[in-house]
């Protein structure tokens, strides 16, 4: 008898949260976390267009779900150009942008905070934000680069509406409330077209994989304000303030996946990690600038209900000692290029194993090689069934869709236990 | 007093000499040097010159630019020396920021009341170590959804704002939270203040170059208050910041030390902007019966006189408006340094003033209200003449209303004191 959607969506759902608790699943799923540009290039259509058509881009997700028979909808791992041009980006570039339509979007790290800044952050960190890390990073804000902060005394007396005045209607204010409004508006209609994808999605049994994204403390400060140079030299020049900027960042970061996921009732959040891997820091520089923030977010979510979805992204064979130590059945591990034989060794009775099939196999490789490698995971990990089919970061743009259909048959072939 | 006539008018017409002699009165009398005449210059008006023009308080609030010129209008009428400061809230930013903490004709209250302030403990008595601790983020995540419901959405955002664009997914991070249809309506209510804001600069800037070309200063443009009275008026209540003095006195003292500096920025960013060298200081809690002389003494006369210091410094010329009766705290005002602080007295014993202050301080304001209202011009003109009298040995006295001049005042009261001002003021 044909499953109907809602119990296929109940059984895809009872699959994922089974392998994560490492309990064994009746089968091996396969599951993307998220995608970026692969189902619009399959479909002949330009990465500028989806960046710019929220609906496009779902209606395209749910073709290649449906056609590669993933088991869930994958996410979409792409920023909306309309809201980048509302608040007129700066450290974001992407297709259809000043990038050619067929480019991946680019991140443009930088010194936002400068190292001579730092005090200035902690002693303040949202007037510097508003006042000086805003405006450096979106047009938009630029008139926030010149009014008073702290905006305690703002709205505090009779007169503050006619107080206001001169700087409310001063060059560029009301562009940046209408561009804030654009991107709310923006937000909106993306929100409406991933509510309207998942509801789709729902009704035919695919579970959405997480709407909450968020950073470790040291991520935020090293990808976003202090860039991989300046947080590198921190470490060496000025490693209390590093620490301090960190110990600011983990509530935030912990507040937004709580309040995303709160504000979309789901329980799975993304957790994309980028300088704990091997070769960005020592194992000493770890433990002490990345490993104490990165667990305190993985507990906050755990104890909040939610279902941590760290992308190792890197090679993490040589923190597969720390990674051990978490708590067991409570992370769903998403691996980019570790050895696996390692991982099974060391953290098999702690996570599943999500991911790792190589993105290079899957662009340029055979159907039987794809197959062979997903394989050769599932003779690893068949014992105990603690296994998700994947890529390294979901499925990568440029994979032939061959070898992409290779992973559903290699998982009906290899993975039912 | 370097900046004092910068702000007679940018056009420099037939009448500009006219608008130096006007503000040499004001100067003259600040620094007790016998004006050729007394001035009449009243503070600041709410619905006074609406009013007698027939116009709505409710329009008074929401049509900026009929209400200068209202004040245009009231200000040659009645025979003012300058234009006096306006002092009503613009209603449409009200309404769009949802403002819980005033109310407005054309709001909640009828169309002919005057708007009001809403006290309350907007901070309460255990928060003070919160909003020490991390003003911005208290002040956005707590104060402001009190204060305004456009607002109340930013209790919900996760703060610091330090990644909320940029990290690449920021749409899938937080689009839940910015997409929710009140985030959007917050910032549709900012724009909106921003293009009610332009309005009214746009009015209040006719109304300047108006009043230049015939030749009136304006009063003020800038306006703070006292630590005290913000912690007290707009944060505390006076109920909280009365129980404070007993209970946490330490804290107290420490948010007024926090507002110092934002409270004399406020002050000298609007002067220095607008080019308008005075700046209206209302007080309220440091008049006799808030507090005793030594309570004065230890939270309400040092933030004041910081205040006061601070503006002198920069070249402003402080204009507090000593509401109530400051006659116990004389003996304090007598320590303020001669003829630089424009100070204005609501029922404050005049005779007293003159020997303790009469030195240091001129005397401006006094003509009751109550006078104003219900008494007839041969009543007011005997009034002036009394002032007059009393302070024309050092002629440090400016003419106007104990309130300036009340909405419910009669015409014929308010053109007595024109009248007086010319029968009894010329030196």
């Amino acid at each position: 008898m044909t499953p109907t959607p809602q119990e296929l969506y109940a059984q895809r759902e009872q699959r994922f949260n089974d392998i994560v608790a490492l309990k064994k699943p009746d089968k091996i799923p396969v599951m993307p976390l998220m995608m970026h540009y692969f189902p619009n290039k399959i479909a002949g259509v330009s990465n500028a267009a989806v960046q710019a058509d929220h609906f496009l881009m779902t209606k395209l997700m749910k073709e290649a779900t449906l056609k590669f028979g993933f088991e869930w909808g994958a996410a979409v791992g792409v920023p909306p150009a309309k809201s980048c041009e509302a608040l007129q980006m700066k450290q974001l570039r992407w297709p259809g942008g000043d990038l050619p339509d067929d480019a991946p979007f680019q991140w443009v790290e930088g010194e936002y905070i400068q190292a001579d800044e730092v005090d200035q952050f902690l002693a303040d960190p949202n007037g510097f934000a508003m006042r000086t890390i805003l405006p450096r990073i979106a047009g938009i804000f630029q008139p926030l680069s010149f009014i008073q902060f702290p905006p305690t005394y703002w709205l505090a007396n009779a007169y503050s509406t006619i107080l206001l005045a001169p700087f409310l209607s001063a060059p560029g204010m009301k562009e940046m409330f209408e561009g804030m409004a654009a991107f709310a508006a923006d937000a909106q209609d993306y929100m409406a077209a991933e509510g309207a994808y998942w509801g789709e999605m729902a009704a035919m049994g695919y579970p959405c994989p997480f709407v909450g994204v968020g950073f470790p403390a040291f991520d935020l400060v090293s990808d976003y304000f202090r860039s991989l140079r300046g947080s590198t030299l921190d470490m060496f020049r000025q490693p209390d303030k590093l620490l301090a900027m960190i110990d600011v960042m983990l509530p935030a970061s912990i507040n937004l996946i709580i309040g995303a996921c709160k504000a979309t009732n789901t329980t799975r959040a993304f957790i994309p990690m980028h300088r704990g891997a091997g070769g960005f820091m020592s194992d000493e520089q770890f433990e002490k600038f990345y490993w104490p923030s990165f667990t305190a977010l993985i507990y906050a979510c755990i104890e909040n209900g939610i279902t941590p979805m760290p992308l190792f992204e890197g090679d993490y064979t040589p923190r597969l000692k720390y990674l051990a130590t978490l708590p067991p059945g409570k992370v769903a591990a998403h691996m980019d290029k570790i050895d696996r034989k390692k991982f099974k060794e060391l953290c098999g009775d702690t996570m599943c194993f999500w991911g790792n099939v190589p993105p290079s196999l899957l662009a340029t490789g055979t159907p039987q090689q794809v197959k062979d490698d997903v394989k050769e995971l599932i003779d690893l990990f068949g014992d105990t069934g603690a296994l998700i089919i994947d890529s390294t970061v979901g499925i990568p743009d440029e994979a032939r869709p061959e070898n992409v259909l290779a992973l559903r048959e290699a998982a009906d072939e290899y993975g039912v236990l | 007093m370097s900046m004092a006539s910068s702000d007679v008018g940018s056009a420099p017409g037939p009448n500009a000499e006219l608008a130096a002699q006007r503000l040499k009165l004001f100067e003259d009398a600040v620094a007790l040097r016998k004006p050729d005449r007394v001035p009449l210059m009243p503070l600041a008006l709410q619905y006074f010159h609406t009013r007698v023009a027939g116009v709505s308080d409710k329009d008074a609030g929401y049509d900026a630019r009929l209400n200068f010129d209202c004040m245009r209008d009231a200000t040659v009428r009645f025979g003012w020396d300058w234009a006096p400061g306006m002092a009503v809230p613009p209603s449409r930013s009200l309404e769009a920021l949802g403002s819980k903490q005033i109310r407005w004709p054309g709001g909640d209250l009828p169309d002919n009341v005057q708007f009001q302030w809403v006290e309350d403990e907007y901070l309460k008595a255990d928060e003070y170590d919160a909003f020490l601790s991390d003003p911005t983020r208290f002040t956005l995540h707590t104060l402001w959804p009190r204060l305004a419901s456009a607002f109340g959405v930013l209790g919900e955002l996760p703060l610091p704002p330090v990644w909320w664009i940029n990290t690449m997914y920021f749409p899938l991070a937080w689009g839940a939270l910015l997409g929710a249809p009140p985030m959007t309506a917050m910032f549709e209510a900012l724009a909106e203040m921003s293009r009610d804001a332009g309005a009214f600069m746009a009015a209040f800037g006719a109304f300047m170059g108006q009043m230049a070309g015939m030749g009136y200063p304006v009063a003020f443009i800038g306006v703070t208050k006292t630590p005290f009275d913000t912690v007290s008026d707009d944060y505390r209540g006076l109920r909280g910041s009365t129980l404070d003095l007993y209970r946490q006195p330490a804290k107290l003292q420490a948010l007024m030390e926090m507002l110092t500096p934002m409270v004399i920025g406020a002050a000298i960013g609007a002067a220095k902007a607008s080019g308008n060298p005075r700046v209206f200081i209302p007080l309220h809690r440091g008049a006799a019966g808030f507090l005793n002389d030594e309570q004065f003494a230890k939270y309400y006369w040092p933030g004041l006189k910081a205040v006061i210091f601070a503006l002198l410094e920069a070249g402003v010329t402080p204009c507090p408006f000593f509401e109530g009766d400051y006659t116990p705290r004389l003996k304090y005002l007598a320590e303020l340094p001669p003829g630089v602080v424009a100070a204005h007295f609501d029922r404050t014993d005049r005779k007293a003033f003159k020997e303790m202050c009469g030195h240091n301080l001129c005397f401006w304001g006094d003509v009751p209200g109550s006078l104003m209202v219900t008494g007839n011009p041969g009543e007011v003109k005997d009034y002036v003449k009394g002032l007059i009298e009393d302070f024309s040995d050092t002629g440090g006295l400016i003419i106007d209303g104990a309130n300036s001049i009340t909405e419910e005042a009669k015409p014929e009261n308010v053109m007595a004191l024109r009248e007086a001002v010319d029968e009894y003021g010329v030196f």
